[in-house]
């Protein structure tokens, strides 16, 4: 499996990313939705997992941009709400798979991954 | 209670509102950062219990970025506590600088995502003013909205504060705005007012005006 992740907290992503590949699984990261496009244009990604608030381009009009490219990615959404049930109300609405409230529980998003991709990706 | 006042305290709540929701927004992020470089640290460690070999210097670049998010937790944390007790007394003996710090700290979030940088001149003399805090603050704030919102990605909006014998002055000044003329807020020049204070449109900014007669 191959993922996105994208976050503007440069230290948060970089730091999640390495311990998402010590655990096996492909990563590239980016800190804002254009760095984000860039990486997507040159590869395939099979999931996203994106920040909702960046200064520039938020996490759901990055989601639009990469649907629109990549039709059979899908998204995880992570989100520094207090409130999960402000983010809950919007999430199905968005397209998003799943999200998370940070800070993230490594093995809570190694699970929501493999159960989003499904058990044929993670050999990949 | 009238209903201009329910309006008005509903404002007030409102502005509360939003800085409280972005300061808990920015420590939710310290909190994620400082989460993921201790994980990552256990992680390390329980590789090297495995035989992989140990990076000292990689431990202290991780152990440092923790600090420096204890440090930047510790900065918000300081400047929320000031807001809040910005309402403790109707008046208040307080220095413009500190002020204006006071105010580029509650707009930091909503600046950041504008991608607006927000630079604080403090006047070279202390500048001492007697004030409602809260008020203050809330005129700042919607004055350095105004300023933001006119902003092109990648400027910023200086503040700064000068005084004479006749006035006191802060000027929010965007280096790149969209527009030349600033409006200033409607909504705040009733409460400016109540400061002792008038909202001035000057070329291409914005500035809070106290005169002395």
């Amino acid at each position: 499996m191959r993922i996105l992740l994208v976050d503007d907290e440069v230290e948060l992503v970089s730091a999640l990313a390495e311990r998402l590949e010590l655990r096996g699984i492909e990563v590239a990261w980016a800190s804002s939705g254009k760095d984000a496009l860039a990486l997507a244009e040159s590869r395939d990604f099979d999931l996203a997992v994106l920040d909702v608030k960046m200064p520039g381009m938020g996490g759901l009009a990055l989601k639009e941009q990469l649907a629109k490219r990549h039709p059979a990615m899908k998204f995880i959404f992570l989100t520094a709400y207090g409130s999960e049930q402000d983010f809950k109300c919007i999430a199905s609405d968005i397209g998003a798979q799943c999200y998370l409230v940070k800070p993230v529980d490594i093995e809570e998003l190694i699970a929501a991954i493999k159960t989003i991709l499904g058990p044929g990706k993670e050999d990949k | 209670m009238t209903q201009t006042t329910d309006g008005a305290q509903l404002a007030a709540l409102r502005f509360m509102g939003k800085v409280v929701a972005a300061f808990s927004h920015d420590f939710k992020n310290s909190l994620a950062i400082i989460n993921e470089n201790a994980g990552l640290l256990k992680d390390l460690t329980a590789m090297a219990g495995s035989g992989r070999p140990l990076d000292p210097g990689r431990f202290e670049t991780l152990a440092d970025r923790i600090g420096q998010q204890v440090q930047r937790a510790d900065e918000m944390t300081r400047q929320i506590n000031c807001f809040a007790h910005s309402m403790d007394k109707t008046a208040q003996e307080v220095d413009l600088s500190e002020m204006l710090a006071l105010a580029a700290a509650l707009s930091r979030r909503p600046a950041a995502l504008q991608r607006v940088v927000l630079e604080v001149a403090p006047a070279s003399e202390p500048l001492r003013l007697t004030v409602f805090v809260f008020g203050l603050q809330r005129v700042l704030y919607e004055c350095l909205q105004t300023a933001i919102s006119a902003s092109k990605p990648g400027s910023q909006v200086r503040l700064s504060a000068a005084g004479s014998a006749r006035m006191m002055k802060v000027t929010i000044a965007p280096t790149d705005a969209a527009e030349k003329d600033l409006t200033p807020p409607e909504k705040i020049e009733q409460l400016a007012d109540s400061l002792g204070a008038g909202i001035e449109s000057e070329a291409g900014c914005l500035a809070v005006v106290w005169r002395r007669a």
